[in-house]
Parts: C-alpha cells; structure tokens; sequence
C-alpha cells in the first residue's frame, strides 16, 4: 500500500511537471483521468516514455501505439477475459427482483474486491453487496463473507432469534441465507472462530429487549457494521496461547468500503460505507433514462463527512486529520469497515502493530484516534414500477463512468438484450398490432444488439473500450492486456452488481 | 249566494262522470252497472244535499259552513279541499290557529279525494309508516266520534310469491315488530282461514298485519272538513287560485277568480294541481309531481256478500292489490309500466270526461287477480275505475317549505293514495308550519330534495311511468336504480366511464358511477346491474378489486355530484357570518379546510360539510349531494340582511375527482411536478397534467390517504386522462362510490340523510369533537352545551357482525332492528361490507330500551360508553328474522392504518415455510 502510494505521489509529480494543470487542484482520481487521456491521445510522448521507464514497462508501451493500433488480444479473447466471471441469476419466484446480473474484473492480483447476494430463507428479502478492499483482499474477503449474516440476524423477531439460537447450540444450524455464485470460502480454523463471535452476538441480542413494532432497517443496518467491525477488532487482539494471530491481525490491518442493498417488496434499503456506489436507473413516462444516486461517497469529496471528521477532532489537527484528499494524508474512503490502523487506540498500535508491522504502521499525527468509522448511511427508497434497475459498482467502474452513462448504457443493453433472443410470443391471444408493436421495438431494438448477455459484462466492456464514436477493440485490447505491475494505474478492480425489477410486480405490489 | 251553489251543475257532472265510468256494458251486466251508477247518484245526491245543509248552515253561522264570499285576509291560506289539506286545516285548528282559510276549485273533495282504495296500510318503511299509525289513529278517533267513515281494522295480509319478497318483506317485518307493530308469518292454513277465497299453492309466503284498515277516503275527507270549520277554519269553494304573490320572496297573498286574499302562510294541498299552481308564482315553486292513471276495479259477486271483515291483500308480485267492497272485491294494481294521466299534458278543466278507461291496459293485471282469488272469474260486471293520483320523481311524499318562498308550504304527492298519509301528513305540516321545523323525521319527504330538471314535465313524465310500479316491486338496497329519466347530469367523464365499464347510479339526477364491471371491453351495450340481492351482491367482486387499489395503489372516484358552494363578502363579514352558522371554528388560515356541521336550535344536523378558505373574504363549501337545493336555501335564509355575504352555487362549474390509496401522492407528485405532501386539512392549487389551477385537497371521504381533486370541468377530460395514464405504474383504478361508501362505513364516518339528519346532533353522532362550544354564539350553540352537560340519549355505535357469514347470510343493509339483551334498543342506519376487517359491519343509534316510553329523558336514559360497552350486555341484529350476534364499537376496531405523510415503514416478513 505504502509502496503502491509513494509511486503514485512519483507520477503525480512528474505529471505536474510535464503537462500544465494550470494549478489546479488535483486528486488521484483526476490525475489517473489524466494521464489515460494523454496516454490514448499522444501514446509515445516524452511524457510518457519517462514515466513509465520509472516501473520499468517502458518497452511494452513503446512497441504500441494509435496509429497501428496491433491489438494484443483478438475480440474473442477480450471477450473471454471480460466474462470470465459473469454470472447470471433469475428469481423465478414473486418478487420485486427478477434478476441480476453480477462480473468482476481484477485489476490488482489478487483482485481486492468481494461480492456477495444472498436470499433470506428466515425472513423474506435478498441481500446484494459490493466490497472493495484496500491494502489487500482480507477484509473485503471477509466482511462480504460474513456481514450478511450479521444483518439478517438482526433482522428476526425475537422468537425467531430464539429458535435460530437454538439451533445454533445444537449445530443443526438453520440456514439463514442462500447464497448465490459463492466461489471463495475462508480457512476452516478462521471458520471456526467466526461462528464463535456470531454464537455470541446472536446471544446477546437475544438477550437484548427489542420490540418488534419498533424495527428500523437503518438500525438493523448500522448495528450489522458496527457490529462486524467491532468483532472484527476483538479478533484481531485476542490472543490464544499468549500470541496474537497473525490471519486475524492482518485481516485487521486491511480494509474494505461496502455498499449493500436489501430488497423486500417494494423496499429496498441501501447501507454504504465508503466510496462505492449505487444507482437507480428509473425510466420517466417519456421514455428517458435518469440515474438517481442512492448513495453519497464517502470521501474528501463529500462536504458534510468531511466536516463530520473535522468536528471529531481537536482544532489543532485540522491540518493534518485530512491532508493530499486523503484521511490521515494516507486513506482515500473516510469511512471503512477494518482499518484499524486508524481506529485503535495508540496503546494497542504500540503493543500489537508495531511490533509486527513496523514504525510506520501507525499513520503521521495520530493523536486522537478513532479517526474512521464503520457506520454506514442507510438509505431507503420505496420503489415504483418507474425504477428499471439498480446498479451497485466498486469505485473501478465510476472512475470510468458517470452514473448516467451507466444507467444509459444499462437501459439501452435491456432494450438491445431482447434481440439476443429468439422472438416468442409472451402469450397467447394476441392481435396482430399487438405483435406489429412487439416487432418494431425489436427492429429498435436490433440496432442496439450489445456484444454481451449480461448487463454487468457489457458495462464494463463499455467502461473500457467506449469512445465516442463506440467500442474501440485497440483500447480494450491495450488495457486488458497490460502487466500486473501497472495495470492498476489504469484500472481498478471493477466489481458491478445489476439488479431488474419486475415492473408488474412493483405495479400490483401494496405499498 | 244560493246562486253559486253548484247543486244542479254538480249533480250533471256527477252523473256525466259515473257514465264515463260505465265501461263493461253487456248485457247481462248492464243492471249491475246501473244500480251500481244509482247507489253513487244517490250518494252524490246526499254528499250534495248535505252540502247545501252546509251552505245554509253557514247563512246563519258563518263559523260551520263554506264561504262564497273570499277573506280579504287571513293568517293562513290553504288551496285545495282534499282529505291531505282538510287534515291540515284540522291540524292547525289543533294546534290553536284557527285565521285559516281553504280554497277549494270545485268544492270538498272532488278532486282525487273523491276516490282511492281507502286502504291505510302501515307494512311500510319507518318513516311512513310513522305518519300512516297516525292517520289510523285519527280516522278511528273520527269512527268513535260518529263520523260514519267506514272505518274497519279488518288488518292485511301481505303475499310473497318469490323467496326474495318473502326475505323483503321479512325484513320489513323485522324492524315492525321492533317498534310496535303486531305482525307474523302466517303458513298457508291459516292464511286461508283469514282470507278465504285466496289461491295459496303458489305462494312463499304472507304476513299479517291486523292493525291495517279501510276507510271510506270521500268520508274522511268530509268529516275532518267539517271538524277544520268547526274549529274556525272558513272554507271558499268555486275559488280558484290564480297566483301566489310573493314580496321578496315571501307569501304575500292568493289572487283568485274571487278576487285576492292577504295571507301569511300559503300551503299547496293541490293535488294534481299542485304543479301546476307551484308554476304560478314568482319566484316560480317547484312541486315535481305529476298524474299518473291508477286503476282498480270493483266487482260484485254472485252468491251472498263475502264477509266485510275479510282483509285486504297485497299480492305484490302480481303488482295487484284487493279488499272486500261492497260485498263484493275491489282489486287495485301498481302496475310495472304506468300511464301518466291526461297523457301527459295539462289537466283539463273538463278533467273527469278526460279520464281514460283503459281496459287492455288493466287485462294483465286482472287475470293476475283472478288468479289469486279464482271466485273473480264469476265476478259480475267489474267495473273499472280511473283514480289518478299524483306520484313523485321518488315515490315519496313532498312536504314541507319550498325552498324558493318562504312559508310556502307543500303537502302533495300523494303517490296513489291519498287517504293513508293524510292524517299523519297534515300533523306534520301543521306542525311544522307553528313550529318553523318538523317536528319529526322528515328528511325524506322533504320539497327541498329537488331540483329544477326534476320539475320538467318530459322528466316526470317519465319517471312517473315507473314510479307506481315501484311500489309494489322488491327495492333490492342500493340495487334499485331507476330506467326512466336517466343520463341527465352527467359529469364530463361520463361516458368515457361507461366505456371503461361504470354502472350509474342517479342522485339528484347526477349519474355516479357505483361500482365498475372492469370484465366490460367497451364494445357493446354498457354493462348493467345484475339482478340484485339481499344477500351478497352479485358484483361485488368488482368491489373488492377496487378496494384493494384504493389500499395499496390508486383508486379514482368520480364525484362531481357533490354540492359545491361558494361563499364570499367584500371584507371579513363571511367569517362572522360561517362562525354563525357552522359549530366547528371555522377561521382557519387561508389554505385550510374545516369538517364542520351546520346546526339548527335544536342543535341537529343541516348540513355535513368541508369548508375550504380559499382567501380571507372567501370559502368555498362541499356538501353532500343531495343538499345542493336543501342547504343553499338554509344558508340563504341565514345570511345577514345587510347583503354583505353572498353564496354562489359552483356545483356545475368543478368536476371532482378523488385520487384514494397510499400511491396517491406519488401520483399526484408526478403530475403536478410538486411535493404534494400537503398537511391534512389544507389545500393548494397545483397544475396537473396541462390543466391549471385544479384545487387539490387533502382529504379523501374515505378515511384513506389521498387527494380530492376539484378541476374546472373544461379540464376534466385531461386530467383524467393523465391520472389514468400515467397512474398505471401506479395501480390506478376506477372505483365507484358503492366502494367507498362501504370504506366510510368501515371507516365510521356518518352518512348525510342516513346517520346525520336534523333530528341528530354531533354528540349522539360522535362528532361532538368538532363542535366548539368555547367560540361565540352560533346556532344550536345552547342546545348542544345542554346536551354535552346532560348526555345524550341515543348514540351512533358501530358493529361488526362476528358471527356472520358475508358469503351465505343475508346482509344488514339499513334499517334492521338491534336488540340489547333481547330488548329493542335501535334501528341500523348504514350497513355494510368492512374489506379490512373482512365482516359485515353496521352503523346504528341506540337508546336505551325504556325510551320510547318516557315523556321526557331522565338521568337514567342517558346512553354513556359503560352502557354500550357492558360486558355482560348481548347485542342482536334482526336479519330477516333471524337474530344474529353483533359487538358493538364506540370507536374503529384498530386496524393497519395508512396515511400519506407516514408511508408505511418496512418490517421484514417471515419466511413461514421454513419457521417450522
């Protein structure tokens, strides 16, 4: 991270050096803009051959450029890199959600980003998170794997609760979740501590006096992070035969943003810490795409969070509390679940991060820790046949595009997406203007025939090889096809989860 | 003087009539026909003679006999000297006011009085039967007297052919039986054993009602004359009205073919004049009654007399009815499709020659009698009669001061027959004459519940044709539409509702859709009501669907039928003036809306209205429907002298339309391009699709969150259109106003005319809330501090009907008896079906069971929320017959509410398949 970050501020550097910025505030977001921008205009400059001979790809670079754009990768390969791990899934029961179609595409190796979706089995509803780790997978690894369960828990009434506890004891545990394209699983001794923790909240909120009547989901939601997070630090600290775990300690010292939905019915609540996002595609009686953002990043950005932090702490460190865009002048998100590097207090950093990690584990000027919460904003949003889809992405697919584009894109992919189909009719009985209307929006429709079944797939295709006049093959070719080492100064990981809604479900579905 | 007495003319014109009469001439018949002509000649003579004794009386006492010479003056002017207006002559005689003078066209009952079945029959709705008890009461009191009027209590059986009129007239049964009225099943046996001659096998059933009873109509109408003269009342015969005159709008005097009469008072007994008298003053007063034929025939039998005893019989689905006459039978029908006399047209001067005998027309009807009572087919030359009589747009009576001149009263509409209602009818009047109100439940009959299109001729025409017939036809509740003189106001949605499947309902002559077959595709003819039934409604799937969208999305209602009114004065004098007449505080801010009532002294009911403050100097009012004529006169009687406030009806000028259910403020947020989380009871002007300035207020009528929307009806069309277009995403639906008065029902919230009339105060009807007894003086202000001091001693509760079964009982529809531990202890007002809380539910004000027998409450018949709610206390309802369990409410049964400004918070729901 450390090492990754100095690199940056290099470029950085050089960058000011060689191009005017014409003074402006710059951050690592517009700055990476940046030099894309240079690299797909003038892709042989001074500029560029310097800056890259610093990581030594040089030669890589130099052998390609615009003019005979000599693709790496032939379209099929493209293709196969970008769907390598799409995934598709129907609902095929009444709900408000018909489908979703989820893909990733690791930039960093391993890729720092999790993604869970689960259905509820005790309680109705399905859980969709997008987790984007830094300073290694661990934490995202781990809280997509486990936060789920803390928010569905906190979600059963109190006999329920009861009975699960139960069948916890007795380790014919009732299934709370089904989980859907669930490809990694954790080590079994980390498993083992794992459900300890959970036994134990599950106890106490049992033992806790909760009413029913008075359920909030920002509350449920709020409690499931802290929760998480708080277990998460416990973990890390305690200390079996006198010795600190190492897994545990490390999963601690890195850290994940999240951004989670919960759909039941017509509801659908957004908890995000961090700087993932969310959008709402809604398509207005006119037949326009507007993106409605659900979620408000967390980072230096976001006025009020910075304000909140500024608050938090003694005057003296309005300097130094955020410093270069960035928490502590190291952390972009300002809120994140793990991290404690940034929330223990000093005497622990001293006893047990120090010693294993160094001097310069502990961040410049941390003098009145915590600096960063895990709390998350719960948003609700009660939804109408007008929302089409929800988008939740990792920061990889916003720094590329806009909410709207997405949105667009995603709105002309369903319309486009029918066409990949055979046509049949939807039922029976139909006039024949009835189906003259179904056949010209499919000719519509035909005109718009994406390369990709899935919609997350197809975003991503366009997040990277879009240009104005569309996708440009060399583009992909170029950025699918770079080394490790400096892949990640052009793309992030890319995590994208799109969710349908059944329109006529939403339509008929009680408020 | 003697050279006015008509004898001569009277007894030509008797005998022209009786041969008028004499349609059946064979010649086996002819001796029959004749001596039946003699026996009325003879008749007549005597009436003639005895009137003649009368005019000589008067030569030597002016107090007992008719005048010739016309009053300059008098306190009171009645016009026509039928058996109604001698009633109230008597009445007010009773009642000291004795400056009363009659004027009679012809003279004592010879217009319509001079015929009709002379049946008193009280198997009828509480309301007339009230009245008709009385009229029993009074003419047996004129028997005991002396009076020779025929009077017999031979009692009645009522026949039910059908397992629906047998249910109906059970039901009837019900609430009769409650309130004092002997009456019982009676099986085939024993209903022979009463009535002989009747043919049975094909009947259901039959109830007897022995207190019912014949008296001869002419007698009546000339003993209580006579008693009107004795008490001071002076009669003027061959005097014809000519006009009313009025000084601003106030009975001034009569003008006649005698020359003019001042007057205080004027009361319309006209009879089948009445309209036509109503149309001779200025402002022009509208009585909507017209002539309808009303035939009967009287037969003579072979063989010995029957038995003069034998009850009469109302052979109901054979639209016929009989009595003994004679010795021998009369059968008189309420035919399905009537003859509007005269054809229509004017009456005649000539009127009697004009009657049409129309024997082709009565044939159905008579084989149908002959039927019933096989001995008819002997029957000696029936004869048959012509009595038309003058029925209603409704088939009630029309009581009461016109709402267009002040103490112009009316007593008219007699509806077939005149003689039944005449004593209790000319009590009420006359009561409400001395007193300046009725005294009694009225509402009903009420002139004010009128509108000019009732009053055209082509309309009554029509609606009279199926007005008698109804009478004798099973009013299934709230399925009983009218088919005549339809489709007159309609809204501007009107036909595209009908395209998308409404079925109209008509009040005020206003077509509301009632409900919407949403199986109809707009091609054919429009849907319509099924058969109707006492049990479930056969389209009330209908109305479930569209509850459930007024519950969870959108339901829109037309109803552009309310009364709208506008209210209005140069500065704030409108607000001193509405402070007056309403109890709620009505000086909100500008922007707010007040649920008030109006009351009177006695602190009952006016009016039941929303009151929006459109600006400081400016209201506008909504009422209910059926007010518009009612309320605007009240209103208009009340606005202070010095012309400072004025009111303006707008009822035409807004199409309303009212946007139900929890999605409605999406909808109209989208729409309009506004928030529209407006707070309850206020209301802002918003533009909604392209149409401007459409008033959106935020309440529903329904209990539901939502919206009433009032558009300029030039917009109408559009905003409909958007409404629907885009509140499809929205689950909109159209819904009918039988849909939301079952979710006001459900919801307790009173109905105008049904729960809240001006005998009811806000106390017994639970709106003792909105009554602010701290402002200053407004009317009924002292009556209702009493009450509230003293307790009420009625109380509107509501039931559930816990033990019904909705799909398979008959259901309470209004007026079913309710007993509290076996005693009667109130009337259901409003019932019906609670979608939420899935029973049947009903409405009703109870009392405590002595109350009808104490003169006046006492401490210990105030009804409190410990005698309702006793737990040892059981509640009945009597559905036809059948007693079934009730539990009685004072407040809603809790049940999930929404509301606008509170969407309803998510709460997880249970996986219940795998709780297990």
């Amino acid at each position: 991270m450390a090492v990754r970050f100095k690199f940056k501020q290099l470029i950085a550097d050089k960058c000011l050096k060689h191009c005017s910025l014409n003074g402006q505030e710059y951050n690592e977001h517009r700055l990476l803009g940046f030099i894309r921008c240079q690299f797909s205009i003038v892709p042989s400059s001074q500029f560029f051959h310097k800056t890259f001979t610093v990581c030594g790809s040089y030669r890589y670079f130099s052998s390609s450029s615009r003019q005979n754009a000599l693709a790496k990768l032939t379209p099929q390969e493209v293709t196969n890199i970008l769907r390598e791990n799409e995934y598709t899934q129907e609902f095929n029961f009444p709900s408000s959600v018909k489908s979703y179609d989820s893909n990733q595409l690791a930039s960093n190796n391993p890729i720092e980003d999790a993604r869970t979706e689960a259905r509820g089995l005790l309680t109705t509803g399905i859980l969709l998170g997008v987790f984007d780790g830094h300073g290694g997978a661990a934490c995202a690894q781990v809280t997509a794997k486990r936060l789920f369960d803390y928010i569905t828990v906190c979600m059963l009434p109190p006999d329920l609760l009861n009975k699960y506890l139960e069948s916890l004891e007795t380790n014919q545990s009732l299934k709370l979740l089904e989980m859907y394209n669930d490809k990694i699983d954790l080590l079994a001794d980390l498993k083992e501590k794992y459900l300890e923790t959970f036994k134990k909240f599950v106890k106490e909120l049992s033992e806790m006096k909760s009413n029913s009547l008075d359920f909030q989901m920002k509350e449920v939601m709020e409690k499931a992070f802290l929760r998480l997070d708080q277990d998460l630090s416990l973990e890390a600290l305690e200390k079996t035969d006198g010795k600190i775990d190492i897994k545990t300690l490390s999963v601690a010292m890195s850290g994940a943003v999240a951004c989670v939905a919960h759909i039941d019915g017509p509801h659908l609540h957004v908890a995000s810490v961090g700087d993932c996002q969310c959008v709402l595609g809604v398509l207005s009686d006119v037949n326009t795409w507007t993106a409605k953002k659900l979620t408000k990043e967390h980072n230096t950005e976001n006025v009020s969070e910075v304000n909140r932090i500024l608050r938090e702490h003694p005057l003296n460190e309005r300097e130094t509390v955020i410093k270069s865009d960035r928490l502590l002048g190291q952390l972009a998100p300002l809120r994140a679940l793990g991290d404690f590097r940034y929330k223990w207090s000093k005497e622990i950093m001293n006893q047990v991060v120090k010693p294993v990690f160094g001097e310069n584990a502990i961040a410049p000027n941390y003098y009145t820790p915590p600096y960063l919460t895990a709390c998350p904003d719960v948003v609700h949003h009660r939804l109408t046949p007008r929302d089409k889809f929800l988008v939740i992405a990792s920061d990889g697919l916003w720094d590329l595009v806009s909410p709207l584009q997405v949105v667009r894109l995603v709105g002309e992919h369903m319309s486009g997406k029918v066409t990949l189909n055979p046509f049949r009719l939807p039922r029976n009985n139909m006039t024949l203007s009835e189906i003259n209307t179904m056949l010209l929006q499919r000719k519509e429709g035909l005109k718009r025939k994406p390369i990709d079944t899935n919609a997350a797939t197809h975003l991503i295709r366009n997040a990277l090889g879009g240009t104005e006049y569309g996708l440009d093959h060399g583009k992909l070719s170029q950025l699918l096809s770079m080394p490790d080492e400096v892949v990640r100064l052009f793309r992030d990981d890319i995590t994208v989860t799109v969710i349908y809604f059944d329109s006529e479900y939403l339509r008929h579905c009680p408020v | 003087m003697i050279s006015m007495c008509p004898k001569c003319a009277h007894l030509g014109r008797v005998l022209k009539h009786h041969h008028s009469f004499k349609f059946y001439t064979k010649s086996s018949s002819n001796e029959r026909a004749f001596s039946g002509c003699f026996t009325k000649e003879n008749e007549a003579d005597k009436n003639c003679s005895l009137h003649n004794q009368c005019v000589r009386t008067y030569l030597k006492s002016s107090s007992t006999g008719s005048d010739t010479i016309l009053p300059k003056q008098a306190q009171v002017v009645i016009c026509g000297a039928g058996t109604v207006a001698n009633s109230v002559a008597y009445h007010l005689v009773q009642n000291g006011w004795n400056d009363i003078v009659v004027l009679e066209q012809d003279k004592i009952g010879s217009g319509t009085s001079n015929f009709g079945s002379g049946t008193l029959g009280l198997f009828k709705p509480i309301a007339d039967r009230n009245l008709v008890m009385y009229s029993i009461k009074l003419y047996r009191q004129l028997q005991e007297m002396g009076y020779d009027i025929g009077f017999k209590q031979c009692g009645s059986v009522n026949l039910a052919q059908t397992k629906d009129r047998m249910v109906a007239l059970k039901r009837r049964m019900a609430y009769h039986q409650a309130t004092g009225l002997h009456c019982e099943v009676v099986g085939s046996s024993e209903l022979v054993r009463l009535h002989p001659y009747l043919h049975t096998s094909d009947l259901e059933g039959a109830i007897w009602v022995p207190e019912d009873a014949v008296a001869k109509p002419l007698a009546v109408c000339e003993a209580l004359a006579k008693l009107a003269k004795e008490g001071g009342a002076r009669y003027v015969e061959k005097c014809k009205v000519m006009q009313v005159l009025t000084e601003n709008a106030r009975v001034k005097g009569i003008q006649t073919n005698l020359g003019t009469i001042l007057c205080e008072y004027f009361v319309n007994c006209a009879g089948m004049w009445a309209r036509e008298l109503g149309l001779q003053c200025r402002p022009r007063v509208r009585i909507p009654a017209m002539p309808a034929d009303h035939f009967y025939v009287t037969a003579a039998l072979p063989g010995e007399a029957v038995d003069s005893w034998l009850p009469c019989v109302r052979d109901y689905d054979s639209h016929t009815y009989a009595r003994e006459w004679e010795g021998g039978f009369m059968v008189g029908a309420f035919e399905l499709e009537a003859k509007p006399s005269f054809g229509g047209a004017r009456i005649p001067d000539e009127w009697r020659q004009c009657l049409q005998q129309d024997w082709t027309h009565f044939k159905p009807l008579w084989e149908k009698a002959v039927h019933r009572f096989p001995l008819l087919a002997e029957a000696i030359s029936p004869f048959l009669t012509n009595s038309p009589d003058n029925f209603t747009p409704d088939g009630k009576w029309i009581l009461g001061e016109t709402p267009e001149v002040h103490n112009y009263f009316v007593a008219v509409g007699m509806n077939g027959n005149s003689l039944q209602g005449a004593g209790g009818i000319g009590r009420a009047v006359a009561e409400w004459l001395v007193e300046g109100e009725p005294t009694t439940e009225l509402l009903p009959f009420s002139v004010q519940r009128f509108l000019d299109l009732h009053n055209n001729r082509h309309y009554l025409e029509e609606r009279v044709k199926e007005v008698v017939g109804r009478h004798y036809c099973v009013l299934y509740p709230m399925q009983a539409e009218y088919k005549h003189a339809r489709g007159l106001r309609c809204s501007p949605l009107y036909s595209l509702l009908q395209q998308r499947g409404a079925v109209f309902g008509t009040r005020m002559g206003y077509e509301r859709p009632l409900y919407f077959d949403s199986t109809y595709s707009s091609e054919g003819p429009p849907p319509e009501m099924p058969p109707g039934s006492f049990y479930k409604p056969k389209f009330f799937d209908f109305m479930k669907e569209e509850y459930i969208a007024c519950r969870e999305g959108v339901g829109i209602i037309d109803m552009s039928s309310f009364s709208k009114i506008q209210i209005t004065s140069a500065a704030t004098e409108v607000v001193d003036y509405l402070q007056r007449v309403c109890s709620n505080d009505v000086n909100i801010p500008v922007g707010g809306i007040v649920h008030t009532g109006m009351q009177n002294e006695r602190g009952g009911y006016e009016n039941d209205c929303m009151l929006v403050r459109q600006a400081h100097n400016c209201y506008f009012m909504v009422s209910p429907t059926s007010q518009q004529t009612r309320i605007f006169e009240w209103m208009r009687r009340h606005l202070p002298t010095d012309m400072s406030v004025s009111i303006n009806d707008m009822t035409s000028m807004y199409t309303v339309i009212n946007v139900v259910g929890p999605k409605s403020q999406e909808l109209m947020a989208e729409l309009s391009n506004s928030d529209m989380k407006l707070l309850p009871f206020t209301y802002k002007k918003v533009n909604v699709g392209y149409a401007s300035d459409v008033m959106v207020m935020s309440f529903t009528h329904t209990g539901e969150p939502g919206y009433c929307l009032y558009i300029p009806s030039e917009y109408a069309l559009h905003v409909y259109d958007r409404l629907m277009t885009v509140g499809h995403d929205f689950g909109a639906r159209d819904v009918g106003c039988l849909t939301q008065r079952f979710m006001r029902i459900e919801r307790f919230i009173p109905l105008w005319g049904e729960e809240l009339t001006s005998l009811i105060t806000p106390f017994e009807a639970g709106g003792g809330f909105r009554v602010k007894l701290d402002k200053e003086y407004f009317i009924g202000k002292f009556a209702l501090k009493r009450q509230k001091e003293q307790g009420v001693t009625k109380r509107l509760v509501y039931f559930t009907l816990d033990e019904t079964d909705p799909d398979h009982h008959i259901w309470p529809w209004g007026g079913e008896p309710l007993y509290r531990n076996g005693e009667f202890v109130g009337t259901v007002t409003t019932a019906g079906y609670g979608f939420t809380l899935e029973k049947l539910i009903c409405l009703g004000f109870i009392h405590h069971p002595g109350l009808s027998k104490a003169s006046r409450p006492s401490e210990r018949l105030i009804v409190t929320n410990d005698f309702i709610m006793d737990r040892s206390a059981t509640y009945h309802i009597d559905l036809a017959g059948q007693r079934m369990p009730v539990k009685p409410h004072i407040h809603v049964p809790p049940f999930a509410m929404s509301s606008v400004d509170k969407p309803r918070r998510y709460r997880p729901t249970l996986v219940s398949v795998n709780v297990n």
